[in-house]
């Protein structure tokens, strides 16, 4: 194995290696803007999941952080409040599934319980066949542009059974190390490698529409004949009944808050020793009574 | 990074199954993931600049990868894995390493065909 490289052309460089990196990285941006236009339209949500996610939402700054700003007292007050919030909308939830299935059964209508599922397993199509067909696209198009050339030499050595996938358009140079690569090679390195640049600059979506997304994901999962929403708004029931008995048994007797005390954690030395006394007038917290003042009165 | 412990010396502070803040953990596993592409993306432009082939890059991006892992769980965690995340030491060493592996082939390759080849 000689250790002396080829040296290429410049205008290779100029005109093949850049201009592919920014039609990736531009295709990569497509894809993704695509995929959001692409995107459904958000259903409005059931009146019990909307219920649900709301108190679920409201109550769990219990869980998460509220100790950091708020006292002692109002946590005692909101640890006992909470579940029993819990629990009444989950009472409601229930007399309200109750009133709906006896009006579904004095006006029998028709069912638009199987609307929904086929459209949603749909659209979860729709992203990876948007992926798909850009991938061959793209991959045509630089075999007809970019071939019969070698681009870049990867840095480790491969052995001979690669040399067909990776010097595609250069039948005459079969001496050639195999390190040698085609366009196509460099594009599939550039379709890997670039997943994780992809994901720095744009950014997972935020936390909110995660969870929204896993929301979809449950609500669209549950298909199926019999009673399929009477399952799934159970379920959501059986979760608030559920959340309010974590409640209960998580926080802690004494639940206390971060604030307490804070003044002296934070002044620590400094924190005076002697209570200052306040007369009549003192609205200033200067000592007016004790020492007298110097000025002529 | 934001710790994720509750703050009160609880019975259950230690708890292993329980996780008081979750946003904060998911917070603080995002971040982690982002120092680590940023770090290999760099480490694969310092591989195809120095000139590495073959065994000696895959050292150098193993020994990048190991340093930058021990430093965040040092100065950022204050050497407390369970404090900040609740995933094992295998499991935090090894996350996304395939992914990271790819993206630095890829700047590593482009950046010693720039050096080199042209």
């Amino acid at each position: 194995m000689s250790s002396q490289n080829i040296l290429l052309d410049s205008d290779i460089r100029d005109w093949v290696v850049l201009p592919l990196f920014i039609i990736m990285v531009a295709a990569g941006l497509l894809r993704v803007h695509m995929g959001n236009l692409l995107k459904p339209d958000p259903k409005n949500q059931e009146k019990i999941a909307q219920r649900t996610q709301a108190s679920v939402r409201a109550t769990s700054t219990l869980k998460t952080g509220a100790i950091h700003f708020l006292s002692t007292s109002k946590l005692e007050s909101r640890k006992i409040a909470y579940p029993e919030l819990l629990k009444d909308q989950a009472e409601w939830c229930e007399t309200y599934l109750e009133e709906k299935e006896k009006e579904k059964e004095e006006n029998p209508t028709d069912d638009d319980t199987d609307m929904p599922n086929p459209l949603a397993a749909m659209d979860g199509m729709k992203g990876g066949m948007v992926a798909m067909v850009q991938n061959m696209v793209m991959m045509q198009g630089i075999q007809f542009f970019f071939s019969g050339f070698i681009l870049l030499k990867v840095p480790f050595s491969l052995t001979m059974g690669f040399k067909q996938m990776f010097q595609r358009g250069m039948d005459g140079l079969t001496n050639l190390d195999t390190s040698y690569v085609s366009s196509i090679s460099l594009y599939f390195l550039f379709m890997y490698g670039l997943r994780a640049f992809f994901r720095l600059v744009i950014g997972t979506p935020t936390l909110e529409t995660q969870e929204t997304q896993k929301m979809w994901q449950k609500l669209g999962k549950k298909p199926g004949g019999g009673a399929p929403n009477a399952s799934k708004e159970d379920a959501q029931i059986k979760a608030l009944n559920q959340e309010a008995d974590n409640l209960e048994m998580i926080l802690p007797k004494q639940f206390k808050s971060n604030l307490d005390n804070v003044e002296k954690r934070l002044l620590k030395n400094k924190y005076p020793k002697k209570k200052t006394t306040l007369g009549k007038d003192d609205f200033l917290l200067h000592k007016t009574t004790g020492k007298k003042s110097k000025k002529n009165n | 990074m934001a710790g994720i412990d509750a703050a009160l010396p609880g019975p259950d502070t230690h708890d292993e199954k329980d996780v008081f803040d979750v946003t904060t953990l998911r917070y603080n596993l995002q971040h982690i993931d982002k120092i680590r592409s940023v770090m290999n993306i760099a480490s694969g432009c310092v591989a195809g600049i120095c000139g590495l082939t073959g065994l000696e890059g895959l050292v150098c991006f193993l020994m990048l990868h190991l340093s930058v892992l021990i430093l965040i769980w040092g100065f950022k965690m204050n050497f407390q894995l369970r404090s900040y995340t609740r995933q094992s030491i295998w499991s935090y060493s090894t996350a996304n390493l395939q992914q990271s592996g790819l993206s630095f082939t890829l700047f590593w390759t482009l950046f010693y065909g720039l050096v080199y080849l042209y």
